[in-house]
């Protein structure tokens, strides 16, 4: 058989064209370049990266850092043992961490590497001519012969005609003297072309998948914000109460839309075995695509976000912002206004901390619980009864002391939690408990009389 | 101190991905790739005649890149059919012929 050339260019699924691996002993440096490229454009290596890119998808089953950093953080006071060693193999943000971004460029390189040579050798086998017929053909698995009526030339012609009609390339050697009585010919034909054809597509989508994906997370930006019900949100970088960017994206301009909430509403199923299980969450209000546009009604629910110029906005949470007014001894207001607390647990038993800078002679910090629907449990603990404000209350510890405000930092609900007046060294803390019932006033002597 | 009402709060993800659209069509793209290279079946088929004594003999081989069920049912379709249409008519079944 001499038709080794053109056996190997022809869609052969064979990925390495190239000659024979080099002798282990002897390897030079060149060589050993040359072997490990080979070995890394492999289609083998190329698939066994994508095994561990999609491996690392458990690993995005532990909460992780950029979705949700709220769960994080629960996450670690929940599995305190585990949370080290998640820590130190960057479980906690999969997609950023350094083996995820080797894995990636290993696999672009990889996949890059083999489709380019693939692509040429399988241009030239559409141009070049079916392999040559071999001269025992009685050795093929599948062997007919028989006798016909016409000529040489008048079968061959016959025989082309009908592979071409099979959907066969074909193409004719015509015999020494074709057409007289003696001599011979043959006609080589050769189809599904098309199966490589579509591996290379498949292995180019691949690449395509690579390409989108680390686009929209080196350009694209995600960001966590709190919006109470009445109040709004601009998309500036001061409004997130978490931001994280992709490496190339610019944080400093995003698109200029605002958006007022005017009802955020969450449903509660009231009976059944599922009692207590969310039902609806909706959040409705308008949106405002540029300062100075008209704005728009929105309804976001889960899973249905809202888009606003490339821009999309999910809901990814609720809870409650009890609103809070404290006076200081002379009945002056210090403090008013909802104040966001977030939910610890099923039952929306929420935390919080009230600050109250303007609080004298020394600033005021009102730190504990939220219970929509107030209750006690056997040991005379508060609880929450269900995840709906049916009877709210709120369980406060008051401290007074500096609250560590000076510093410019940004008031953060998440990040304040018993920061403030404990951790501050010049000054001793005192706490006191109260518990206040929604349209029942009752005296939280710390807070009114220092 | 007082505790005046409550309003709920919605916790809201601002996100935006450039590109969003290429991993998921890109996809698309690479199940169908995919299903044409796993349904496609390469093929190749020769023909060879010559001219023996008075007759002429021909011959039909045909291989497989990729393994199928019955190779031979499918040759002896193709013999079936050069035969049957050829130009002068059926051959007559005098001798060879063996599938």
């Amino acid at each position: 058989m001499t038709d080794t050339a053109t056996t190997t260019t022809a869609g052969s699924p064979a990925p390495d064209p190239e000659g024979p691996t080099p002798r282990a002993p002897a390897l030079t440096r060149r060589e050993l370049a040359r072997w490990a490229w080979r070995q890394l454009t492999s289609m083998r290596t190329a698939l066994l990266l994508l095994a561990l890119a999609l491996g690392a998808l458990p690993g995005s089953l532990v909460p992780q850092e950029g979705v949700d950093s709220l769960a994080v953080a629960r996450f670690r006071v929940a599995h305190p043992d585990l949370a080290p060693w998640l820590d130190r193999l960057g479980a906690f943000s999969v997609y950023s961490s350094p083996w995820f971004a080797a894995i990636y460029l290993l696999l672009l390189v990889s996949l890059v590497g083999c489709l380019v040579p693939r692509t040429a050798v399988y241009a030239r086998g559409l141009r070049a001519r079916p392999p040559r017929t071999p001269v025992r053909l009685d050795r093929m698995p599948a062997y007919a012969t028989y006798d016909a009526d016409g000529g040489v030339a008048e079968v061959l012609d016959h025989a082309a005609g009908v592979l071409r009609g099979r959907r066969y390339r074909v193409d004719t050697d015509r015999a020494t003297g074709a057409g007289t009585d003696e001599g011979s010919g043959a006609v080589r034909a050769e189809k599904g072309y098309l199966r490589e054809a579509g591996n290379l597509v498949f292995h180019v989508s691949l690449v395509g998948v690579l390409v989108g994906v680390a686009v929209g997370s080196l350009w694209g930006y995600r960001g966590n914000a709190i919006v109470v019900e009445g109040s709004g949100f601009s998309n500036t970088l001061t409004q997130y109460d978490e931001f994280t960017a992709g490496a190339l994206a610019d944080g400093s301009s995003l698109p200029p839309f605002s958006l007022a909430l005017e009802t955020m509403t969450a449903d509660f199923q009231t009976g059944g075995p599922q009692v207590g299980q969310p039902e609806l969450f909706e959040a409705t209000g308008t949106v405002t695509p540029a300062p100075g546009e008209e704005p728009a009604d929105f309804d976001i629910r889960v899973n249905h976000p809202l888009s606003v110029d490339g821009t999309s906005v999910f809901l990814v949470g609720s809870g409650y912002a009890p609103v809070v007014t404290v006076r200081d001894g002379d009945g002056a207001v210090v403090s008013s206004g909802p104040v966001p607390f977030l939910p610890v647990d099923a039952s929306y038993v929420s935390e919080g901390v009230v600050k109250v800078p303007d609080a004298r002679p020394q600033q005021l910090g009102l730190e504990g619980f939220f219970l929509p629907t107030a209750g006690r449990d056997a040991d005379g603990l508060p609880v929450s009864a269900f995840p709906e404000a049916v009877d709210p209350a709120l369980s406060l510890f008051v401290w007074q002391g500096d609250l560590g405000l000076d510093g410019a930092r940004r008031s953060r609900s998440t990040a304040w939690t018993r920061t403030g007046c404990r951790s501050s060294p010049t000054t001793t803390a005192s706490r006191r408990g109260c518990c206040c019932s929604r349209g029942r006033p009752r005296g939280c002597p710390t807070a009114s009389a220092p | 101190m007082t505790f005046d009402g409550v309003r709920e709060f919605a916790r809201l993800q601002i996100s935006s991905a450039p590109l969003a659209w290429l991993p998921l069509w890109a996809l698309v793209v690479a199940v169908s790739g995919l299903l044409l290279s796993l349904y496609v079946r390469p093929r190749r088929a020769w023909v060879r005649a010559h001219r023996v004594g008075g007759r002429t003999v021909v011959e039909v081989a045909s291989l497989d890149r990729v393994a199928r069920a019955d190779p031979r049912r499918d040759l002896a379709e193709l013999v079936t059919e050069l035969r049957g249409t050829g130009p002068r008519g059926p051959a007559p079944r005098d001798k060879g012929g063996s599938a």
